[in-house]
């Protein structure tokens, strides 16, 4: 037996040597390396020995070797224990496991070994007082041994989050030893997460310390059972003498360079050795009172913890516990004392030599949290230049006197960079108390120095700021920089932010009389425009009568700023004393105003000698003017070849008032016919539907051209119930130009109308009326080809038997565009027996045309075969072939065949043949439509696939591009045995909108799918999967259809 | 007194305005220009343009420099960045464009400098366009308006609430005009949309979906050595200092978007990035061009969604609706209005044909967003997204982001622009910007 032992042994020496680390890929290898910790938890008293078993009598995980490594590596650096490894059974007789102090289950799976023997041994093993530790698949074994699933905890059963699954891992027991490595904090991993049999896991007898957080973690998953929602990750328990620790992550490579699993692994076997002392109580066994103290130390440990960690964080980490503590901030807003606590903790951060990420990221947190409580501590930063910003971005935006305070005190103390940064946080703090402070600096050599004390007088505001900021501004040149007056207005602004208009007035008085620059003029000008309009309107007027454009200019703005109608009257009044260029900015502001009472001022502007005033007047006409202004600006959009023109026009267009349109109506009658017909284009323009009934009465306009703006008018404007008058003024004109424009009109109204027997009625009752001779009738048979009702058919048909050949053509045309396919026979017969070629060809194709209309549901060959005989030419055939080709009905090939030798249209017909052979159904799916060609590909290799297990809500529709007699479909999965379909349902439809009800439906059960039923005529058709597959996914390899 | 369409007008703007040629469509220019009259060897260049300067010469700038070098009446004086060789690379394309036109290919009038204040002291340029990162607008939109440049500037409008509203007292104060960069203001589908609700086409509206992304996030980026001839220190600016990164502001031939818009400490993320577009039309079309909502609730058990809700009690929801293509959807009791770039969709459909009369509400109507601000800038009025408009907007982002940071429900006062009884939310309506940065109003 000895012997027999040792030649074992050395065969599982060889056996290991795959794992060891040479085979290993050398960068995983070094992640590895990278994540085991440095030293044990605890350092054992003598040597320990672990047996690694990785026998797979089931699925075998690729990371085993990896996990081999890791195991020995781990113990080799730590001097925790060291590794023998092996996947021979024999090494659990007892002679053997007896230099072990634990036994490590790796990804074991399947049923691994049978000798009773052999597995008492194991269990003797434990029991005895030795340990088991069991990773990820060590729970998907021994299914025929329950005592191995007591020993191990639990049983396997299935893995709803695959390895590609991101989930986040709850701590059960954050003060649980075996539990430190997580620092209190959940954490999320992308790993396989496994679920437990009802039996024998318990945590009436397991200690559960790590859990899945199913409140986080996607639970839209397949084959789910827990209905407790129990996920348990890693768990310890005794088992006779012995202890067991259970962790079920360890299916991914990647999970074993995670260095803090790593530490679990460590200290779970540490435990099972017998050296990290634990508690393993069954979790439900825990009084309460011992749960509630776990609790209360995990958080007292997450936040430790996290504090310590983030004075050391580095851009570039994984950022979870800045995350985390940015989240304890914002959520602990109402609690006033945990805050006090996260604020100290942050200062004490500070204080603990951070990194400056750390630093960064802790004074950003403090901007929106500080307290006083913080302001000696950044009162202590704001000298050093180095710091001072930080401090700042605190102080300047805690509203207390403490900060403000703290940043008068440092002030004298601070130089450069750090004063200015000073004197702008104290500016923005609008600290009066600061102002004697700063004001020295005001006019400072230092021009930076100078400026930022500037704006922060303006800032502070209040009478001595202003005193100060005058006095410089006194003795200021043209050149002088613009912060000066930005300051100035500043402080203006600040007494009108109070509601101290007359002060801000004021102080803008003083700006324009001292004003050493024209920005400083136009900016005066402004303010005193919005504080004191009485003041400000003569400046403005006077400012517009500079010869300075710029200060033209912001006068014209300016006189935007001024409240009141009286104001736009003074303006107006001033009108006439400017310059041209003057006039248009004054001109343009009185406009955007609209203020009415500039209307009789800019009527006057329209008789300016200058052109361009003129302009700018009849534009603002537009905003300003009423009813009146109809004559004078109808007049002028009239003139042709005018650029005022189309100014006048825009402004017609937008004159305001209700009794703008009437005007409008009233003055058509006395106009000019190029007024008259400016005004009608007008009313359209305007929307002025009210209008219609006053048009209808200008039907008898003498002129065409007017008739025809008239007709383009209505168009827009009339509704369907005013058809019959307008129908009327059709059969009524005279004139071919208006007549066009008619027609249009009314084709418009019937496209607005929805009740085509009314229209029908109305229009036959106007035909015999039609006046003017063919073109007339013509005009009124292409109305009737626009209203889909028998009546205009037969209408139609009727006249197609005229004799005057244009009233034909007419007639024949108008079926041939016919809405639906109702004419479809006419046209045939016409096409047959139409001696003149141009209307034959017209016939022909409108026939063609309803052939390929989608609700043709005729026999196709029978159709196309006698559209060939109706055909008398080469030509004609061409063109029934090129209708054919774009049928996809393998049928037609018998039509065209008969002509595949006639010289005149063999080309055609070859590629038309051509065309039948190679179309192909198309499909489209819920999933992966742009691999849909697979499934019909004639490969049986290749598929189209859902990519997602089956569930509710798959669908595919197959447009077969004719309509067939369908008989049946037949689904087969080929490679993917398992993806057939779980519930399926067919549709059909021939047009992809109605579908109806099923015409099949069931279960597939293997590899392929039949589905026969009685044959329907249909175009599409449309499979719904509705089944579950807990893993598996819905495939096609290679879809047939069965047509009869 | 609110702007209303504009139309071929006066102009008045140096001598550049003055000039009759401009008053008309087609302008009248010298067929020949010559390198001095385009401000070679430092003399002044043809005074009838436009003298324009450029201002961060990113990804967004390149499509701004070339509309602007193909409009006639402006003249491209400078360009400006704290990259050198972005600056040369924008430099050389304006060189070769008017030496091009001028036919001799010896033109090198355009300025190139890294300090924007450098730009804004010349006397030869009128107006600016900015299209730095997001914690620039302020101070580069203050300084261009103390200046009397007039200006457009790229959305988002600014970093924080107090930025937008003292952008808008400069912009004021010194009368210029003044072009937020929301340029879906000038799209017809847009304006089309928010007229049909405005005229109550759809009812009484009730809520408003809004399809943006998130907020901004804490930038957790390693250090990456500073690329040559970045300054990376003016980079940042008022911004806080910490060590570059390529992600955050990538080399000029990264060809994506720079990602300096996901981190808080440049940018609101998405919420302002694409809020600034779609926030912004909704705020049209609810005519909130002057206010904001009133309350602000991020997501929780009873709001699926962030909702704003406004003093009439209007709810907008970041996100939700009816999905498909809608960046804003209005909901009214009598139908919806779906609207996005190039989609305009109403239920019921034919009230998309439904457009207003003249004593109807008509929206502002541009068609393009430059040449509106170029008109603006001849008759001196304000153009389709004023300075107001763009604060407004703006605010709205910021205020879905400051929600969604603190995770609790806000009340906001839009006339004192204040949150009502909340310290810590008030903190967030500015930032302390490094020294020696500061807002100059």
């Amino acid at each position: 037996m000895r012997r027999a032992f040792l030649s074992v042994w050395c065969a599982l020496l060889t056996i290991t040597q795959p794992f060891s680390a040479t085979a290993q890929n050398p960068g995983d290898l070094a992640k590895v390396e990278a994540a085991i910790p440095a030293k044990p938890t605890v350092v054992p008293g003598a040597p320990r020995k672990l047996l690694v078993f990785t026998l797979c009598k089931g699925f075998a995980h690729s990371s085993i070797p990896l996990g081999v490594a890791t195991l020995e590596k781990m113990g080799l650096k730590t001097g925790a224990y060291s590794v023998v490894a092996s996947d021979d059974p024999a090494v659990f007789a007892p002679e053997n496991l007896a230099q072990f102090h634990a036994v490590c289950m790796l990804n074991t799976t399947g049923e691994l070994f049978e000798d009773a023997a052999l597995r008492k041994s194991l269990v003797d093993f434990v029991k005895g007082g030795k340990g088991l530790v069991g990773i990820h698949a060590a729970t998907d074994c021994f299914y025929d041994w329950p005592e191995y699933g007591a020993m191990m905890g639990g049983y396997f059963d299935g893995h709803p989050w695959g390895g590609g699954d991101s989930v986040i891992c709850a701590l059960d027991d954050p003060a649980h030893p075996l539990t430190a490595m997580f620092k209190g904090r959940e954490f999320s991993i992308t790993d396989e997460i496994y679920q437990f049999k009802p039996q024998p896991y318990s945590r009436d007898k397991v200690r559960v310390l790590v859990s899945l957080n199913v409140e986080k973690t996607d639970m839209d998953k397949g084959g789910l059972k827990r209905a407790d929602n129990d996920y348990p990750i890693s768990w310890i328990q005794h088992y006779g003498q012995g202890r067991v620790f259970y962790c079920s992550l360890g299916h991914n490579e990647s999970t074993y360079w995670n260095a803090t699993v790593l530490q679990h692994y460590l200290d779970g076997i540490q435990f099972a050795i017998g050296d990290l002392p634990a508690d393993a109580t069954p979790s439900n066994l825990l009084p309460p009172e011992q749960r509630e103290q776990s609790r209360a130390a995990g958080l007292q440990i997450l936040v430790d913890e996290a504090f310590k960690d983030i004075a050391q964080y580095q851009n570039g980490q994984d950022a979870s516990v800045p995350k985390l503590i940015h989240d304890w901030i914002i959520s602990s807003h109402e609690d006033t004392e945990m805050r006090s606590v996260y604020e100290r903790r942050l200062l004490a951060v500070l204080e603990s030599n951070p990194t400056p990420d750390a630093r960064r990221l802790v004074v950003a947190l403090l901007r929106l949290c500080a307290t006083d409580e913080a302001v000696p501590k950044f009162a202590a930063l704001l000298a050093s230049p180095d710091t001072a910003n930080e401090a700042r971005y605190v102080l300047e935006r805690l509203d207390t006197p403490a900060a403000a305070a703290a940043l008068r005190a440092a002030l004298p103390l601070s130089e450069g960079l750090a004063r200015i940064g000073i004197i702008n946080s104290l500016g923005e703090r609008r600290d009066k108390e600061s102002l004697m402070l700063i004001a020295p600096f005001a006019r400072h050599d230092d021009s930076a120095l100078a400026e930022a004390a500037q704006t922060a007088l303006g800032k502070i505001g209040g009478a001595d700021a202003e005193k100060a900021l005058l006095s410089a501004l006194a003795v200021a040149t043209s050149e002088s920089s613009p912060t000066l007056i930005a300051a100035c207005v500043g402080a203006a602004l600040s007494r009108e932010a109070r509601g101290e208009r007359a002060a801000a007035a004021e102080l803008y008085t003083h700006m324009l009389e001292l004003a050493p620059s024209v920005r400083c003029q136009v900016a005066a000008l402004q303010g005193l425009a919005t504080t004191d309009s009485a003041r400000a309107t003569p400046r403005i007027i006077d400012a517009l009568k500079s010869p300075e454009a710029t200060v033209q200019a912001g006068a014209a703005t300016a006189a935007r700023s001024l409240p009141g109608e009286a104001a736009s009257e003074s303006l107006a009044d001033a009108l006439a004393e400017l310059s041209a260029p003057a006039q248009i900015l004054l001109i343009n502001a009185l406009e955007d105003r609209g203020e009415p009472v500039a209307l009789d001022a800019v009527n006057a502007a329209v008789q300016h000698a200058d052109p361009a005033v003129v302009r700018a007047a009849v534009a603002a006409l537009g905003a300003l003017g009423n009813a009146s202004s109809v004559a004078l600006l109808g007049n002028l959009a009239a003139k042709a070849d005018d650029d005022l023109a189309p100014i006048a026009r825009a402004s017609l267009a937008r004159l305001r008032g209700v009794d703008v349109d009437n005007s409008i109506v009233a003055a058509l009658a006395p106009a000019d016919s190029s007024v008259r017909r400016e005004l009608v284009r007008t009313l359209g323009a305007r929307n002025a539907r009210a209008a219609v009934s006053a048009l209808l009465g200008s039907a008898n306009d003498p002129d065409e051209t007017v008739r025809a703006e008239l007709y383009t008018t209505l168009a827009k404007l009339a509704s369907p119930d005013q058809l019959q008058p307008i129908i009327g003024m059709l059969a009524a004109e005279q004139s071919d130009a208006a007549r066009v424009e008619a027609e249009k009109a009314v084709i418009a109204l019937l496209d607005r109308s929805a009740n085509p027997v009314e229209s029908a009625a109305i229009a036959l009752a106007v035909l015999p009326e039609v006046k003017q001779g063919i073109p007339g009738y013509c005009s009124m048979l292409r109305v009737l080809g626009k209203i889909n009702d028998p009546t205009t058919l037969d209408a139609l048909r009727a006249a197609t038997d005229l004799k005057n050949p244009e009233v034909r053509a007419t007639a024949v045309r108008a079926l041939a565009e016919w809405e639906t396919n109702a004419s479809i026979t006419d046209l045939l017969e016409l096409a047959r027996t139409t001696e003149e070629a141009p209307l034959r060809d017209i016939a022909l194709r409108g026939y063609l045309r309803m052939i390929e209309m989608p609700q043709n549901d005729g026999d196709l060959p029978e159709q196309y075969g006698a559209a060939l005989i109706a055909a008398r030419t080469g030509d004609e055939r061409k063109v029934v072939f090129a209708s054919i080709a774009n049928q996809r009905d393998p049928r037609l090939a018998a039509v065209v065949l008969p002509y595949a030798e006639d010289p005149a249209v063999k080309q055609e017909a070859a590629l038309t043949l051509e065309h039948l052979r190679t179309a192909s159904i198309s499909f489209t799916a819920s999933h992966n439509s742009e691999e849909l060609g697979l499934a019909h590909d004639g490969n049986p290799t290749t598929r189209w696939t859902t990519r997602e297990r089956q569930k509710a809500g798959q669908w595919l529709v197959i447009d077969l591009g004719y309509m067939a007699d369908v008989s049946g479909i037949t689904l087969d999965t080929g490679a993917s045995p398992g993806d057939y379909p779980r519930e399926y349902k067919v549709l059909m439809s021939q047009d992809a909108a109605a579908w109806g009800e099923p015409v099949a439906s069931g279960q597939g059960s293997s590899f392929v799918t039949e589905i026969k039923f009685a044959p329907q005529r249909a175009r599409y058709l449309r499979i719904e999967q509705s089944g579950e597959a807990d893993d598996l996914w819905w495939s096609i390899h290679e879809l047939r259809v069965h047509i009869q | 007194m609110s702007p209303n369409s504009p139309h071929a007008r006066g102009t008045n703007r140096r001598s550049f305005l003055r000039d009759s040629a401009a008053l008309t469509v087609s302008l009248v220019l010298p067929n020949i220009i010559t390198s001095r009259a385009l401000g070679a060897e430092g003399a002044a260049p043809a005074n009838n343009r436009l003298g324009i300067g450029f201002i961060g010469m990113g990804k967004q700038m390149g499509g701004h420099v070339g509309t602007f070098l193909g409009r006639a009446n402006c003249q491209v004086i400078a360009v400006c960045d704290v990259e050198s060789r972005r600056l040369e690379r924008y430099k050389n394309q304006v060189n070769e464009h008017y030496a091009g036109k001028e036919g001799q290919g010896t033109y090198t009038g355009c300025v190139a400098c890294k300090d924007y204040r450098e730009l804004l002291a010349r006397e030869d340029i009128d107006a600016v366009v900015i299209a730095t990162p997001e914690h620039w607008h302020a101070l580069q939109v203050i300084d261009a308006a103390n200046a009397g440049k007039d200006i457009y500037c790229e959305k988002p409008l600014s970093h924080t609430i107090h930025e937008a509203r003292a952008m808008a007292n400069a912009v004021r104060r010194n009368a210029v005009v003044f072009q937020t960069g929301s340029q879906q203001r000038s799209e017809t589908g847009f304006r089309v949309a928010c007229e049909l609700v405005r005229n109550g086409r759809i009812g009484k509206v009730h809520t408003v979906h809004v399809n943006v992304g998130g907020p901004p996030e804490e930038c957790y980026l390693p250090a990456e050595p500073t690329p040559e001839g970045l300054d990376w220190d003016f980079w940042l600016g008022p911004a806080p200092m910490r060590p570059y990164h390529s992600d955050i502001a990538p080399d000029m031939d990264y060809d994506g978007w720079p990602n300096w818009r996901s981190y808080r400490d440049y940018a609101g993320g998405m919420m302002t990035d694409w809020g600034a577009h779609h926030f912004d039309i909704a705020q049209w079309g609810l005519g909130m061009d002057e206010t904001g909502p009133v309350e602000i609730y991020p997501p929780d058990a009873t709001h699926e969604r962030l909702t704003y809700v406004y003093a009439n009690g209007v709810t907008m929801q970041h996100g939700g609706g009816a999905g498909g293509n809608a960046g804003v959807e209005f909901i009214g009791d009598l139908g919806r209005v779906m609207v996005n770039r190039g989609y305009l969709e109403t239920d019921p459909a034919h009230l998309v044909k439904e457009l207003p009369g003249p004593n109807e509400i008509q929206l502002y109507n541009s068609d393009n967003h430059h040449d509106d601000w170029l008109r603006a800038i001849q008759t001196r009025s304000r153009p389709v997204c004023d300075v107001e408009i763009g604060a407004r907007t703006i605010t709205v982002c910021h205020l879905g982001n400051i929600a969604y940071y603190l995770k609790r429900p806000l009340k906001w006062d839009p006339a004192n622009e204040r949150f009502v009884s909340d310290d810590e939310a008030n903190r967030m309506l500015a930032k302390a910007m490094r020294s020696p940065w500061k807002l100059n109003v």
